[in-house]
């Protein structure tokens, strides 16, 4: 654990009080557990760049990606053993 | 609620023109952080995205791991060992080192798995012998591609 003292604002002070659970011993576990709940919360809305980038290719590439894993592989091996 | 996800629904939500790409990425979206990505899965999604369309798309995804908006799982001694063991117990099958190292997670967390490779998943159990939790099952991802 990494001891640090912050201030807040009265209002978030309140705040942290009134939705302190009775499981939780202390000031510290309550504000430890609203700050990963709230992290959580925006990372979830981050959108991530790379869904839906890439166009063309089969349909169900996805579902098939090994099979065409395995043909890719194939052809790699086939164009080095021309050159 | 933890999620192991396989390589096929990453390629989905990364495929536009994917039958499952609207699935793969409301579930992606949904689930987020606690999507666990064994390494073997992100190198065959490395793989796939820039072999069949560059280096940016597969840089991207590759990005979203190391900034841990989807999160990475390193496979300890105890994975890799249980991975192997799963994949020589099901050696017909030819699961390969990231399906079985997708098992190998959920066994370890006791968390659902998110594949569309149902056929795998569906001839091999946890190792309690009962058969492996899916986010989305087959009836459910034919559901969702069919057209409208």
């Amino acid at each position: 654990m990494v001891r640090r003292t912050i201030s807040v604002p009265e209002v978030i002070d309140e705040t942290v009080r009134e939705i302190a659970r009775e499981d939780e011993a202390t000031y510290s576990a309550t504000v430890v557990r609203l700050i990963e709940a709230g992290t959580r919360s925006l990372r979830k809305g981050r959108r991530l760049d790379w869904v839906g980038s890439v166009r063309g290719g089969p349909r169900d590439w996805g579902r098939q990606y090994e099979r065409y894993m395995r043909e890719l592989i194939d052809r790699v091996a086939e164009d080095a053993r021309r050159r | 609620m933890r999620v192991v996800v396989d390589a096929g629904p990453l390629v989905s939500a990364a495929h536009i023109d994917d039958e499952a790409h609207a699935l793969a990425a409301a579930l992606l979206h949904d689930i987020g952080r606690d999507l666990l990505v064994p390494d073997p899965v992100a190198v065959e999604v490395d793989w796939n995205l820039r072999r069949r369309r560059g280096n940016a798309a597969a840089r991207r995804f590759l990005r979203s791991l190391r900034s841990g908006a989807l999160r990475r799982v390193v496979l300890s001694e105890t994975l890799f060992r249980r991975a192997l063991d799963i994949d020589e117990a099901y050696a017909d099958l030819g699961l390969g080192l990231a399906d079985a190292a997708v098992m190998a997670v959920a066994e370890a967390e006791r968390c659902p798995i998110l594949t569309f490779d149902f056929a795998d998943f569906r001839a091999t159990t946890a190792g309690d012998g009962k058969p492996w939790k899916l986010v989305v099952s087959e009836a459910d991802y034919q559901r969702a591609v069919r057209p409208r």
